[in-house]
């Protein structure tokens, strides 16, 4: 076997262990795409951002308590 | 700076966690992105983290993600990212980009790679990288 012909294995090995990975996690759920998944992801880390400010603005600024009689 | 798929990727490819979740559902587009493991890609550790999250939220297989990380570099998100992606906030904002898309263009702006997605989004503004779209617009 030449330098060469073994150079063209590797690289025809190389894009066949690529290739194995078409697939591989599975179908997504409800046939949502793959720009569909990261955008509710997005939207979910967001949510938790926005309920993470709210509660650092709580304990920063926390109610006043209210005055007993 | 949009490209069209096709080209043989002789350069360096930054993979998005759009274009890495393509590969791994088996879209359209999947086998260009393959082609781009098999030459030279890599992808930020933010863009493994956001994959390895949704993975993990739609009960899909995470030891798929392991295995593209066997094949292809893993940069660690470093001081300089970091500035860059502090940086595209302005143009992230107008994008829509999250945190982990700017880190990933921040990356590829440090390699002077390309970026691949599958997110026409990313094509629609000058984000300072040159981004190929895995498919074509539509499929």
């Amino acid at each position: 076997m030449t330098v060469e012909s073994d150079g063209v294995l590797r690289v025809e090995g190389r894009r066949a262990a690529a290739h194995a990975l078409i697939g591989m996690a599975g179908a997504s759920p409800g046939g949502r795409s793959a720009v569909e998944l990261l955008q509710e992801d997005r939207r979910l880390q967001l949510a938790a951002e926005g309920a993470d400010a709210r509660r650092a603005a709580r304990r920063a600024h926390p109610p006043s308590a209210p005055l007993s009689a | 700076m949009p490209e069209d798929p096709g080209a043989a990727t002789e350069s360096l490819d930054v993979l998005d966690a759009s274009a890495i979740l393509a590969l791994l559902l088996g879209e359209p587009g999947a086998e260009f992105v393959a082609d781009a493991i098999a030459g030279a890609a890599t992808m930020s550790t933010v863009t493994y983290a956001e994959v390895a999250t949704v993975l993990i939220r739609n009960d899909l297989e995470l030891g798929a993600l392991a295995q593209v990380g066997a094949q292809v570099r893993i940069e660690p998100f470093t001081a300089t990212d970091a500035n860059t992606a502090a940086a595209l906030i302005v143009p992230g904002e107008l994008l829509g980009l999250s945190l982990a898309g700017r880190a990933c263009l921040a990356l590829a702006i440090r390699l002077n790679a390309r970026v691949l997605t599958a997110d026409s989004a990313w094509t629609k503004r000058d984000i300072r990288v040159k981004v190929v779209l895995i498919r074509a617009k539509g499929s």
